[in-house]
Order: C-alpha cells, then structure tokens, then sequence
C-alpha cells in the first residue's frame, strides 16, 4: 500500500518564552487521512507547537508545510482551511449556537451552513440555547461543529477532551474518529491521555522538553519497546576489561559499605546484561518499576528478531508504560 | 471578515451604543436650550464645546469601554484570534467602528448646531472649517486615548484616577494652565468665537497626542502576539489592589499636603498707595508718616524697576511686591516678612530714613523677588553668584547712573580680590558670602556678570541670565530636572557661547586688574580680624569674650553680629542674626552681654561699616560649638 502524501510537515520548529525553549527543531509529518495523535507531558510543548501550526504565535526559527504553504507563519487563508478546536473554548456567552455558526461562517469561504446545522443535530447541539449555557463536553462539541462546518481539509484539536467526563470523552473520541474515516479527514490532536490516542490515531508523535522523541504508527511502536528480564548471555570480547574493572570497583565499595553480597551479585548481572543487549543494537530506556530484574528496551525489529535472550524473556507494554518509558522521569524516591 | 466583525460588534453592543447616543442628544439638548434660553453664552457655537467637555467624554468612554474592555476582559479575544482573521485587521475594525460611531454623533451634533447658529450669526468658511478642525482633533484624541486606556485592563480605572487626582493637583499647586494645552486649548474660550487664527500650536499638539495614543494601541495589542494585552486584562490580585490603594492613598495624601502648602490667600495692605504697571502691583504703606510724595515715588520706582525686569527676564509673573514704612530699621537694612499662606513679597524699610539709597533697596529687592517667584531654585549653591551679581548687575547696567556708584562697586569688588576669590570659590558661593560679606560677594559676582558682558555682549548675557533665572520653573522636583539638566557650565556655552573654564579665568583676571587699579584705595579700608573665647561662668554656662584687631581702626563703631546656630549647618538666616554694637578703643576687647548654655552651637563675625565701600565688612564667620 502506498504512503499517502504529507498533509502537514514541520521542519525545525523551535520557540522560546524568553530564555526557556518551549519548542525545539521539531520535525513532525502530518499524512493525509490519517489521525496523528501528539502525545507529551503537561509542558512538553503541545499547546506551543499547535499555536505555532494555527498561526497564532511566530516560531523563532524552522519552517512549517501546510497543503501548498511553506513559510513561518501560517496566514489568514491557511487558517480558511484548517478546522481548530482549542483547549478551552472562549464564546460569545451571548450568543446562541446557530448564531455562532452564521458570526464564524463570514470568515470561511467553504462555509456549509447545511453541514452545520447537520452537525448540530448529530452532535445532539440544541441551535438555540446560547453558548453561556452550554455544559463543558456541549461546548468542546460546538467547537467541532464549527471546527468541521467549513469542510477543512485537516482538523487540529488541542487537547479538546481535558476537562470532559469519561463518557463525554468517549463520546467526542468517537465522533473524531468516525469523522475522519468518513471523509479521509486528516486528523492532528494533542493529548496527554494515553488511552484516547490509543484508541484513535494511527500514528503517533510523542514531544517531551520541546524534542520529539518518537514518530510513527503504534504497532511498530509496541514492537520496538518491550519489557525483558535479565538473563545470563555472552559479553562480547570488547567490554571484558571493562566489566572486569567495574566488578572490582563494586567489590570494594561492596566491601566498605558492608553491603549484602547478593545485591552485588544483582548488580553484576544487570552490568552483563547492558553491555549484552548494547551490543545487539538495543537501547535500555529505563529499568523496570514493577520488576526489579527487568529492563524496557527499545530496538528495531531486526534487533528483536537477532536478540540475545529467550522470546520468552520478553513481554508486550501498554502504549502508556512505553509513554512514560520515553517521556517520563525516574520514580522519585520517597 | 470585516463585515462578519462588524455586525458582531453591532449585534453586541446594539443597546449600549443606543443608550449612549440618546444620552449625548438629550445632553446635547438640554446644553443648547439652557444657552439659547438662558443666555448662559454669547454664541449657540459655545454649546457644541460644553457638549465636546462633558456628554462626548462619556459616550467616547462608553464606547471604547464597549469596544475593547469588554472582549478582552471576558478573553473572547482570544475566540476571535483562533478566526482566520489577523489580530491587526480585528484591532483596526474594532478601532474605526468606535470612531465612526462617535465621530457621527458629533458630526450630527456639529451640523445641527452650524445650522441653528447660521440663523443668527453671520458663519464664514473659514470660521466653520476651524470650529470643525477644533472639534475633529479633540475628539479624535479624546477617543483615541479612551481606546488606548481600555487595553491597559485592569489598570486603566487606577490610572484614570491618578490623571485625574494628578490634572487637579496640578492645576492647584503650580502655575501650569492645563486649558493651555493641547486638547483643552482647542475647547477654550475662543472656540466659538475665534473666526480668524487657526490654533495652530494646539491642533498640532493635538493630532500628535492622538497619534501616539493610536501608536501605542496598536503596540499594546499587537505585541507579544497580544498576549500583553491578553494579560493586563486579567483580575487584579488581592496584591496588586492593595498596592494600588496604598500608591492612591499615598496620593491623595501628598496632594493634600502640597495642598495646604500651596493654598494662598491674597494678601493686602489696607491703606496703602497702589503704583500698577502692566501685571505688576507694589503697593506702599506709610505707616504713621504723613510723606505721600517719597512713598509714591517709591512705588512708582519699583513698580517701573519690577516691570522693566519682568520683561527682561521674560517671567510670566511677579507676586505682587508690598513695602511698609517701619521708622524703627536702619535705612540701609530690610527685612522680608513672612505671608503664611498668602502670596506677595512684604518688605520692611525705612524709606525715609536720612541713608535710604534707592539702588541698594532695588538690588535687595530683586533678589528676593526673583527667590520667592522661583520657589528659592535660584539659590542652588553652585549658581547662586549668578542670583547675587545680577540683583547689582539689574540695578546699574542700564540706569545705573541713577542708583548705583560704579566706582564704590568696583572697589568692593577689587575688595573682594583682596580677600582671595577663585573659580572653586564661585562653586561653593555660601562659604565664600560668610568669609567676605554678602555686599562683597555680591559685588564680585556682579563683576563677573560685567566680564561675561563684556566678552560675549548683552544680549548672550541676557540669554545666559534668563535660563539661570527662570522664574516659571518651579522649586519642587521639576527644579531639580531642570537644574540636572542646565548645569551652569552647560548654559554659559550654550546660551552665551563662551566655556566656564574660558569665563572663569576672564572672570579673575578682571578682578584682579581692579584689585591692582585700587590699590591705594584698599590700604585704607581697614583690616579686620577678631578672637572669641567661650569663658565658663558654671559648669553649664559659657559667656562670650573677645578680642579685634583693625588696621587702620575703624573711623565708626563695629559690631559683632553673632547667631545661635540649628544643628546643621544651613545658610545664615538674616532674621535670626543679633549685632551688638561696640565703641572701637584702645583696648579692643569685650564681651557679649549674656550667656549661653554650653554645647551652643555660635556662629559670629566681626563688622565694620566702611564708608567708601558703601557697605559692611566682615572679618569672616566662624561656627564653633561652646565647650
């Protein structure tokens, strides 16, 4: 099957507030039709990167690729075409939804009232009662209505579900889902949320710091990390002086601090095993919270398939254990 | 997008701008039939300039409040931003709708009353073209600055306060007419009447104001990507409210204190004979004499003197100067009294009294005329000489024949050599004026203003003399601007094109030429010096001793002139210094009668009036603490 083409791509995006880098030489690519799913801490530079791709903010360098744009700055004809719902949604307390949709329909040429007042009655918006009214998951829905009435091309969704209740969220999840399978409408969203973007995107970016750490789709995702316990294995030729060093380094603290010979005895093992699986092309994110004698590595599939432990050793993650493997801090210790 | 913005805001804010227009039409109403059925003005035009004061302010406040502080405060600005529209189109729309709005109520209100007033008066063009240039500009700046105030948030009802605390305040404690400038020069008295001059300095100021208020609008919303807008919008903290009462109270507070400092009541002299020339009033009080003649003379005198000098200086205006009889005071002493909270110079004198010298008096008076008009900024230590020669300096450079004796003045200032003068000594002009006397001093400084003529010729003098002497910069802390800003070095080379260190050497080489040329004269003016001993007459109490030496000795009496000092060193007060006289003899020693409680600080100098200087001197003061 061929890639579809590049709806949406960033090259080097970076932003600063003052001297803290928010944004930093980002590069993300956006397919048609596809729903990409930005994942990343609170802070990590979502709601930046998306205001910088709706032009609401100037990145301080990088380039952003936007359909037949290529510049800095989105402008306001970009914007014609793009369907943004925003974290929190700013109406006009005043005004009703159907008022709202003929105010926001004078600035989008592609305006489609019919489809407006369609979503209002799929999405359950009563067009009279005014936005000052609406009840929270009400207003993130109006904000999709209003969002997809001008039939945009690519929808950009910052962080809409935060502050939903579980069934509103999965509600709106749904609505997202089935609108971009309908019309092929490519999908960008933020989320801190795990679960949600495991349950509609296709692919995945996950930002930490302003870096983007990973960008794919969530089956090579789940097969690059995995959990592996330590198992006994050949340490290649290169590293013996070095293993041979650290023993005897780790003997003699052992040995003033009175420390009990089996930890080190566990500490040589995970040595053996780092340097084992290092030099199979692996990276070791992090140890395991759960399982002492467990690691989280990530590595191609041919390093996978050429691994130095048993298949069995190995255990499946859950895209959010792989999340906080990437993006998350070490457990504090209490 | 603009349209869409448009029918927004009017489908927003349709009942308040209604509200607003019938406000300003019935105010505009009610403005109009007061006048033309009260006769409350000369001209039905005056009613459009009372509306622009008062009912055109709200409804521009109104508006603009609508307009920005409104959206920003309830941040559905930032729903509008996520539109595809740029926050420059947005902030212009919004901009140009408030002002065509307003700018079509006062129009309406403009037409109707150039018509109505057509009717009785005869309206040429170029009359109407003026009132509409006024009335545009006006409103346009009054407009522009509301606007501005509503993007400053949650701080623009505290600055509205402290502009207005701060108008008022200014209005009361110092000279500066706020009709006079700009926007409110446009609504003053001439506005209906004025059919010929364009206000051209006001309409200019005006247009400038309004400009950079529009400037400033567009920095506040547009920088930052809006967000410093975005962010004044924002609620006070219970922090920031704190502070913003306090900073007010503070405000008020200080206000009030200058206030009651500032609040003068016209002082009067019932009784007196009144000499006026143009804005200057002297009036002269006879006391118990019955000589009209020489009290009118004198009025008459100094009346023309304060004029001439008003002119010269180009001040604004003098206090109104008041001079009583007082037998009781020698001829050639004066003493200024004290107005608590009333505004006027009072001067006592002897004016008819048998060594009464008309250029003496003069060049006192102008020096404390130009001190009370110049809240005493003149006397800034560095600059004082400039105050000290020019009272001598005014007095002779163009009547000088009639009251001054250039020959006495030059041997004072020869006098003056003598007793050592260097450029640092102009500097620290408090200590030189106790070493030598003020007559001495002042002679000095006065042959120093004579060099700087002299070099660089009268009218550079003149330019030089009326930036150091400016009376209508006040003494508070625009003074001390003022001061920071024109050092007198600064000003000698500016004003009069010659540089201070050039000056001051010019300035010593004269005076030394005159020192040399007055030699003989000087031998005779006796050498004055004198010793103070503190006895103790009990451990608590110290009388004061003394020794003099003159040669030659004194042809009169000489006088100790002595003054419990403050704490810290101040300038000499006249008022609070005591003379004794004493009879110069054969054994020249003495002691003031009385005693001091120990720890006294006791300033003293021993004095001499010397007949061919026309004037004391002094053998110098000395400040010593009784020990």
């Amino acid at each position: 099957m061929p890639t579809p083409p590049t709806l949406l791509k960033t090259e080097d995006l970076s932003l600063s507030y003052g001297r803290v880098p928010a944004v930093d030489r980002l590069n993300v690519t956006v397919r048609e039709g596809e729903i990409y799913g930005f994942l990343g801490r609170n802070g990590a530079g979502k709601t930046s990167t998306i205001r910088m791709l709706m032009g609401l903010i100037r990145p301080d360098a990088g380039k952003i690729e936007l359909l037949e744009f290529r510049g800095r700055r989105i402008g306001t004809k970009q914007k014609q075409r793009i369907g943004y719902v925003s974290q929190e949604q700013h109406f006009y307390p005043w005004m009703s939804c159907q008022g709202l949709g003929r105010f926001v329909s004078g600035f989008y040429p592609t305006w489609d009232s019919a489809e407006f007042s369609r979503l209002l009655q799929v999405l359950d918006l009563p067009p009279h009662r005014k936005a000052g009214h609406l009840s929270g998951g009400m207003r993130v829905k109006l904000a999709l209505a209003l969002a997809l009435a001008h039939r945009p091309p690519i929808l950009i969704l910052d962080e809409p579900t935060s502050g939903l209740d579980p069934v509103s969220r999965r509600e709106f999840l749904e609505i997202i889902r089935l609108q971009a399978r309908r019309n092929n409408r490519t999908t960008f969203f933020s989320s801190h949320l795990i679960d949600e973007v495991e349950r509609v995107a296709d692919r995945v970016g996950m930002i930490d710091k302003g870096h983007l750490c990973y960008e794919g789709d969530i089956a090579t995702l789940h097969a690059a990390v995995r959990r592996v316990r330590y198992l006994d294995g050949e340490v290649p030729a290169d590293k013996q002086a070095d293993l041979a060093e650290a023993d005897l380094a780790e003997a003699q603290l052992a040995e003033q601090l009175a420390t009990r010979p089996e930890q080190a005895s566990d500490s040589r093992l995970r040595r053996e095993f780092i340097y084992k699986v290092e030099s199979h092309g692996f990276t070791v994110l992090r140890d395991d919270f759960e399982d002492p004698s467990a690691m989280i590595l990530r590595g191609e599939p041919a390093a996978w398939d050429d691994a130095p432990f048993a298949p069995s050793a190995t255990s499946k993650l859950s895209l959010e254990d792989i999340f906080i493997a990437i993006a998350g801090e070490a457990t504090p210790q209490l | 997008m603009t349209a869409a913005l448009v029918l927004k805001e009017l489908r927003q804010h349709w009942l308040a701008f209604l509200l607003v227009a019938g406000l300003a039409a019935v105010g505009l109403m009610v403005i109009t039939a007061f006048i033309a059925l009260e006769g409350m003005a000369g001209s039905l035009l005056d009613a459009l300039g009372m509306f622009l004061r008062t009912f055109f302010v709200i409804t521009a406040l109104v508006i603009c409040n609508r307009l920005v502080v409104v959206e920003y405060q309830s941040k559905t600005q930032l729903f509008l931003q996520s539109l595809p529209i740029s926050r420059l189109h947005m902030i212009v729309v919004k901009y140009l709708l408030g002002l065509l709005l307003l700018m079509s109520i006062v129009m309406a209100a403009f037409v109707m009353l150039v018509l109505w007033s057509a009717r009785n008066e005869e309206l040429t063009v170029n009359f109407v073209l003026i009132l509409a240039a006024r009335t545009s500009s006006y409103s346009w700046c009054v407009y522009s600055g509301f606007f501005m105030m509503g993007l400053l948030g949650r701080y623009r009802v505290a600055i509205y306060l402290f502009a207005m605390l701060g108008a008022m305040a200014v209005d009361t404690l110092t000279k500066l007419d706020l009709s006079r400038f700009g926007p409110f020069a446009l609504l003053d008295d001439r506005f209906a009447y004025e059919r010929f001059n364009w206000p051209t300095q006001a309409l200019y100021v005006t247009l400038g104001l309004a400009a950079a208020f529009v400037a400033v609008t567009f920095v506040l919303s547009l920088v930052r990507e809006g967000s410093v807008a975005s962010l004044l919008a924002e609620k006070m903290s219970h922090r920031e409210k704190v502070f913003m009462a306090v900073m007010l109270l503070g405000f008020v507070f200080s206000v009030t204190v200058f206030d009651e400092r500032a609040a003068k009541q016209p002082f009067d002299l019932p009784g007196a004979l009144v000499e006026q020339k143009g804005d200057v009033t002297v009036k002269v009080s006879l006391g118990a004499s019955a000589d009209e003649e020489r009290g009118r003379r004198l009025a008459r005198l100094v009346a023309d003197e304060v004029a001439a000098l008003q002119e010269y200086l180009q001040v604004e205006q003098f206090p109104p100067i008041f001079i009583v009889q007082r037998r009781d005071l020698d001829a050639v002493r004066y003493e200024r009294g004290v107005l608590d909270g009333a505004e006027g110079l009072l001067v006592r004198a002897n004016f008819l009294g048998e060594r009464w010298q008309d250029g003496r008096f003069l060049s006192w008076l102008v020096r404390e005329l130009i001190m009370l008009a110049s809240d005493d900024r003149v006397k800034f230590e560095p600059n004082m000489w400039v105050l000290d020669g020019f009272a001598l300096y005014w007095t002779c450079h163009d009547i000088g024949s009639k009251h001054t004796d250039y020959a006495t003045l030059d041997l004072r200032a020869a006098y003056g050599m003598q007793r050592g003068f260097t450029a640092d000594d102009a500097a620290r002009w408090l200590s030189y004026r106790e070493r030598v006397g003020e007559d001495i001093a002042a002679a000095v400084a006065w042959s120093g203003l004579m060099s700087l003529r002299e070099s660089r010729g009268e009218p550079s003098c003149r330019a030089f003399l009326q930036t150091m002497l400016d009376c209508d910069v006040p003494g508070d802390a625009r003074g001390v601007w003022h001061e920071w800003r024109n050092p007198l070095p600064k000003v000698m080379a500016r004003d009069a094109g010659l540089p201070y260190d050039q000056f001051t050497a010019a300035w010593s080489n004269e005076l030394e030429t005159r020192r040399q040329s007055r030699t003989e004269d000087l031998a005779r003016i006796p050498k004055l010096s004198g010793t103070i001993r503190f006895a103790s007459t009990s451990a608590s109490t110290r009388i004061v001793q003394f020794d003099i030496k003159s040669d030659p000795p004194p042809a009169s009496r000489f006088t100790l002139i002595h003054v419990k000092l403050p704490p810290f060193d101040d300038e000499l007060k006249v008022s609070e210094l005591h003379r004794e006289e004493f009879q110069y003899d054969s054994e020249p020693s003495g002691e003031l009668p009385g005693s001091f409680a120990r720890g006294t600080r006791f300033g003293s100098t021993f004095a001499v009036w010397v007949e061919q200087l026309g004037c004391e001197i002094i053998s110098g003061w000395t400040r010593r603490e009784m020990r």
